[in-house]
């Protein structure tokens, strides 16, 4: 469904990503796992369209959207939840639920009111301003911004900064149900441990290359793998 | 004498609030300083003058200057400050100036550096209400009616309708609502549309109300549409609504009743650095979080 394809990405004079490669299948539950500063936020920005790399290709189902803005990537069925949440804060739950829909505002109703089955919470506080939200609140409300898209591909990044344990736990959960339902999920993550219990496979990120892929059980009993990201 | 102050303040604050407002919705999204909005003054003024010459119909006249001024912001948008987007805003900021000067000379160039005498008054007749002491010109009447449409205009089209949700959404983060599927420049786009066009309904109206029009008209106006956007909190308008009309009132009030020691123009200035000393974020603005 995705292919990245020697991403190369800078800011300025720093070179953030070298040649990265990956690819996720329909269906798949993907993660990239690094840690801070080894470019995940930069990678998932380039395929979202929100940096131009200076090297390589993206391709979406079929498609090379490298040159392709924002939203047409959003157009095509790419959902975003980007880093820190990044709700907005002086709009309304569904104000920020509108906006994510903006592609597919004739069936904004239907998809409206699955959201709030999924996330009742947000029900609740529909016409709330998004800032007067918990954390874990506006991290729902920021995957569910990216869901009233009816994504085919369905963009996370670090849905576990900033969130007590147990709310961290109840987002892994919902991205997982979710991938059950048929979302094709690529999540970048700092919590290895999390991640890739909840992927299929998965991808080490290290200071801007991919060291090590593989399928999610193999890297957590690799020896590497263990050491540097799960604690030993 | 005092409700003719008021009166009279109230129509110079609307002919600030006109010209900065487009500013303030550049500076919303974009944060940049667009100082050629004020560009749009004059040359919204010239082209209503040409075609009130030509054709002797005000309302045509004023259809074109607004409709045309609005036109060469897009245009000015697309073509000067698109590509300087990925600059500092420090280069926009200087662009800004530059076109700023230039519409100037142009106006200059093609309309002589002499005032141009715009004989367009006595639509609506002067009236005298003598019961409590008020001329009511027909000049501030336009202006009052034509300010009140196009805030009522603005105000619903950014708060009531799908554009200006994405506006909002724009100004509060950029970046993510592209990522949500918006196309950001048609939203941008529409701020220089709005911007020019109201900053042209400004100049043509104070055209008509003192009877002249000459290139460099627009200089007072964006010295104070400076003032205006950063005392009514950078960025948001109804704040600049209020500073305008702070400020319209304020020069016609001291300026008509206490006198003030220096030119009427350099109080806007003085109200701003009083205000600014006891709000640094400006009358709406937020304050900087550090």
């Amino acid at each position: 469904m995705l292919r990245v394809e020697n991403l190369a990405v800078s800011y300025g004079r720093s070179q953030v990503l070298f040649d990265v490669s990956l690819a996720v299948e329909k269906g798949e539950f993907v993660t990239v796992i690094g840690a801070n500063g080894a470019g995940k936020t930069t990678l998932m920005k380039a395929i979202m369209g929100l940096l131009r790399p200076f090297q390589g290709r993206i391709v979406f189902r079929g498609e090379d959207i490298t040159a392709r803005p924002p939203w047409y990537r959003a157009e095509l069925g790419i959902g975003y939840v980007p880093e820190g949440r990044r709700v907005f804060p002086d709009l309304t739950v569904e104000e920020n639920l509108r906006i994510g829909a903006w592609r597919r505002a004739a069936s904004f109703k239907r998809s409206c009111e699955r959201i709030f089955t999924i996330f009742p919470r947000l029900a609740e506080r529909r016409h709330q301003l998004s800032k007067t939200l918990s954390g874990g609140e506006q991290q729902m409300l920021a995957i569910a911004r990216a869901l009233v898209l009816e994504p085919e591909l369905l963009l996370v990044d670090e849905v576990s900064m900033g969130l007590m344990p147990l709310l961290v736990n109840r987002s892994f959960k919902v991205l997982r149900e979710l991938n059950r339902e048929g979302v094709t999920v690529l999540l970048v993550e700092q919590n290895a441990r999390l991640a890739l219990r909840a992927a299929h496979r998965g991808y080490v990120l290290e200071t801007g290359r991919i060291v090590l892929s593989g399928p999610a059980a193999e890297l957590s009993a690799n020896e590497m793998v263990k050491k540097a990201y799960l604690g030993g | 004498m005092f409700l003719q102050q008021v009166v009279n303040g109230i129509v110079v604050g609307s002919v600030y609030a006109l010209t900065a407002l487009g500013a303030t919705l550049v500076y919303g999204i974009l944060r940049i300083l667009d100082i050629s909005n004020a560009a749009a003054y004059a040359t919204g003024a010239y082209i209503a003058f040409f075609v009130y010459s030509a054709t002797g119909n005000l309302l045509l006249s004023f259809a074109a200057g607004v409709v045309l001024t609005a036109l060469l912001g897009l245009a000015v948008q697309r073509y000067l400050f698109a590509p300087l987007m990925e600059k500092p805003p420090l280069v926009s900021l200087i662009a800004s100036i530059g076109l700023f000067i230039c519409t100037q000379d142009l106006l200059r160039l093609v309309a002589g550096p002499q005032i141009q005498n715009f004989h367009a008054g006595g639509v609506l007749p002067n009236i005298y209400l003598e019961r409590i002491n008020l001329t009511v010109y027909g000049s501030w009447v336009i202006v009052l009616l034509v300010t009140a449409a196009l805030l009522a205009f603005l105000y619903l089209l950014l708060n009531h309708s799908a554009i200006g949700l994405a506006w909002r959404a724009t100004a509060q983060d950029l970046e993510t609502t592209q990522a949500m599927g918006i196309n950001t420049n048609r939203v941008i786009a529409l701020n220089f549309l709005l911007g020019y066009g109201f900053a042209a309904a400004a100049g043509i109206m104070v055209g008509i109300m003192y009877k002249y029009v000459f290139p460099t008209m627009g200089d007072v106006p964006a010295y104070k549409m400076l003032a205006v956007i950063v005392l009514g909190g950078l960025g948001n308008p109804l704040g600049t609504v209020l500073a305008a009309m702070i400020i319209g009132l304020a020069e016609t009030l001291i300026g008509g009743y206490i006198g003030f020691f220096l030119p009427r123009d350099a109080l806007a200035f003085v109200i701003l650095i009083l205000i600014l000393l006891w709000r640094p974020q400006g009358l709406l603005g937020r304050r900087q979080a550090n």
